[in-house]
């Protein structure tokens, strides 16, 4: 049974929700046909539900194993899933196929920056540029910048980035980080909502207005921004601890406390989420967990130190 | 519109009439408040002591040239590359002075952080913290950074009672801490006392606060400890974070007032400068007359020279007070 036309033209309108209700449907009945499945990947892709893309995705590549744009897709939602190894295990085997596509070393590229491989990022920007200045490849060369933590080197790239291509994704979310850095506040929300006019899914771009609205004591608008964020990466830890660190300035204690227990039990590393816990046990006057809490910081603070000291 | 503004304006007249109200019953500790650097933690542009004392500033860095000179009762900020200049008048200064003081100024109806504050161990100007690394393209993003909904956590914690218009703060705001900054319910306190019936608007204790909730308290505009163990900084710059030095000292212990801010700080007063004035501060757990305390083998007196070195930070040209009470080995590395 080939794709059903009606969901075809409801996804080509921009009726994203409509259209995956009728693939899922024919999906009942031809659970293995790859075409609705890659079309309601792509559907989901759009509405910005990653993780559903990405389970879409992966069900259907080994029915079409020689496509590389399903290939490609998948190893796109890893990178926004934050799954940079598994996105590098897929473009690796392209990349020896087709060395000189551009949109794959731009990927693979951004990958390996953000996995903080920053000697093969960097043979990959170099690649890039040698077919000249590109939005892609100042987008790249900052968000090494930004690892290295020269901001205003990756501020000046990125601000050239998008006088090259004003619609380049991403460019206007790590510009945004990189005025955030220097507390220019302000200039960075007007960053990420401008990336947001772009992508409304932008997860990077959702979470940090959030958190600027939660600097600025708008807790209503952060908590709606950070329940949009789950919806695009659905439990996501950094959104929920900022959904915790919301409910313990409204009051809600308790729900704080049930979510950050959460957190750090998923998550024992986590080192904000046991910063914040330790506050809620005082509130609770639960001083006996406080000061647990508080050693396990301190235990990773030095942790963190140490490695940071052996690194140099 | 004007229901607006009459609001603003009661409001206003509220938070200036605080300070002079509660003197009335609590003579010493506005006295004491009045003097203090927390009241002067904001001043208007042509009332600051600092720019009075200092007539003409100046800093160079690259192609720009910044300076902060009197004129009549005001100073002048301004911002050259040798081509084109700007200048403005300093709204407000913010800081009292003691570790260095940053300026605000205005244009087109929007305030500015300016690129550089004045720092007294310089008897100059140098960076405002923050600014040194940024780009600077023109005489514009040289002068300084906008301060948009940012401005109102400044003066919301630097002055009492702010009140916004659009993007402006009204002039009828009082600058510095005043009473009601941390004395919730101090309005309502001083209206009932006016009638006689101050017992019935009392206000919560402060002085009953745990360590950890007086923490909070204070917190809401000196970092607290989760902040910093959050976001960091991390090694020697959180030297100036003393809330987050303090809680990772062995001794500190969330329950004890004895740890607590106030106990070595009088938050209506000033800071004391001399070591042996917290001596006794160290000896209230530091005693003999406390089986289980340690006692210092070194010295009776002046603890905290040891105990709570000081530790210079660069960037702003002061040396602070490390707050993470510790025995201190030579060689040791700067703890978190």
């Amino acid at each position: 049974m080939p794709c059903p036309i009606s969901a075809l033209r409801l996804s080509h309108e921009g009726r994203f929700a409509e259209a995956i209700t009728q693939y899922n449907q024919a999906l009942k009945i031809q659970p293995k046909n790859p075409q609705p499945l890659v079309n309601l990947a792509l559907a989901y892709y759009k509405t910005g539900r990653i993780a559903e893309a990405r389970e879409k995705l992966e069900a259907v590549r080994p029915l079409l194993p020689d496509n590389r744009q399903v290939t490609f897709l998948l190893a796109d939602c890893d990178l926004r899933l934050g799954e940079y190894k598994k996105a590098i295990a897929l473009l690796d085997p392209l990349e020896k196929e087709t060395p000189d596509d551009l949109a794959l070393s731009y990927l693979l590229g951004t990958v390996l920056i953000r996995d903080q491989q920053t000697e093969r990022g960097s043979h990959v920007i170099d690649r890039i540029l040698r077919h000249g200045d590109s939005a892609e490849a100042r987008l790249l060369l900052a968000t090494a910048k930004l690892n290295a933590h020269d901001v205003s080197g990756a501020q000046q790239d990125l601000e050239k980035a998008i006088e090259l291509n004003p619609k380049l994704p991403e460019a206007h979310a790590y510009l945004g980080l990189a005025l955030g850095s220097t507390g220019d506040y302000d200039a960075a929300a007007a960053a990420f909502r401008a990336e947001l006019q772009l992508d409304p899914y932008n997860f990077t771009a959702i979470l940090e207005l959030g958190m600027l609205a939660k600097r600025y004591q708008r807790s209503s608008e952060a908590l709606s921004l950070f329940e949009r964020a789950l919806i695009i990466h659905p439990g996501d830890p950094a959104a929920e601890y900022q959904i915790a660190t919301i409910e313990l300035a409204t009051g809600k204690v308790e729900e704080a406390r049930q979510r950050l227990e959460m957190l750090v039990w998923a998550s024992p590393q986590f080192l904000e989420a046991h910063t914040s816990l330790a506050t809620v046990y005082y509130r609770l006057k639960r001083k006996e967990d406080g000061d647990r809490e508080r050693a396990i910081v301190r235990e990773l603070t030095a942790g963190e130190q140490t490695q940071k000291a052996a690194g140099k | 519109m004007i229901r607006w503004f009459m609001l603003a304006w009661q409001l206003a007249a509220l938070c200036t009439a605080w300070g002079q109200e509660c003197g009335a019953c609590h003579r010493r500790e506005a006295d004491a408040a009045a003097s203090s650097p927390m009241s002067h933690a904001i001043q208007r542009g042509g009332d600051s002591d600092t720019l009075k004392r200092n007539l003409d500033l100046s800093f160079r860095s690259g192609n720009f040239s910044y300076s902060i000179r009197r004129q009549d009762n005001q100073s002048i900020y301004s911002v050259t590359d040798g081509a084109r200049s700007i200048s403005a008048p300093i709204e407000w200064t913010f800081g009292a002075g003691i570790v260095a003081q940053t300026y605000v100024y205005r244009r087109g109806g929007d305030y500015y952080e300016a690129a550089v504050s004045f720092y007294p161990a310089l008897k100059g100007l140098d960076w405002t913290p923050g600014h040194a690394g940024r780009v600077r393209r023109n005489v514009e993003e040289a002068a300084g950074r906008k301060l948009d909904m940012e401005a109102r956590r400044c003066f919301s914690c630097h002055s009492t009672g702010a009140v916004w218009s659009g993007a402006s703060v009204l002039e009828s705001l009082t600058p510095g801490v005043q009473c009601a900054q941390c004395h919730i319910g101090a309005a309502q306190h001083a209206a009932a006392a006016s009638r006689g019936a101050a017992a019935r608007a009392a206000m919560p204790k402060l002085a009953a606060m745990e360590t950890e909730e007086l923490a909070n308290l204070c917190g809401k505009c000196h970092p607290s400890w989760a902040d910093i163990a959050a976001n960091g900084p991390r090694g020697v710059p959180n030297v100036r974070y003393q809330f987050y030095r303090l809680a990772n000292s062995r001794c500190y212990d969330a329950a004890d007032t004895r740890i607590a801010c106030t106990a070595c700080h009088d938050v209506h007063g000033g800071l004391a400068n001399e070591s042996a004035a917290y001596d006794s501060k160290c000896q209230q757990c530091h005693s003999s007359a406390n089986a289980r305390a340690k006692i210092c083998p070194v010295s009776t007196g002046n603890c905290i020279t040891c105990h709570m070195p000081k530790v210079d930070l660069p960037e702003l040209h002061y040396n602070f007070t490390d707050h993470q009470i510790r025995s201190v080995r030579a060689g040791d590395q700067y703890p978190n």
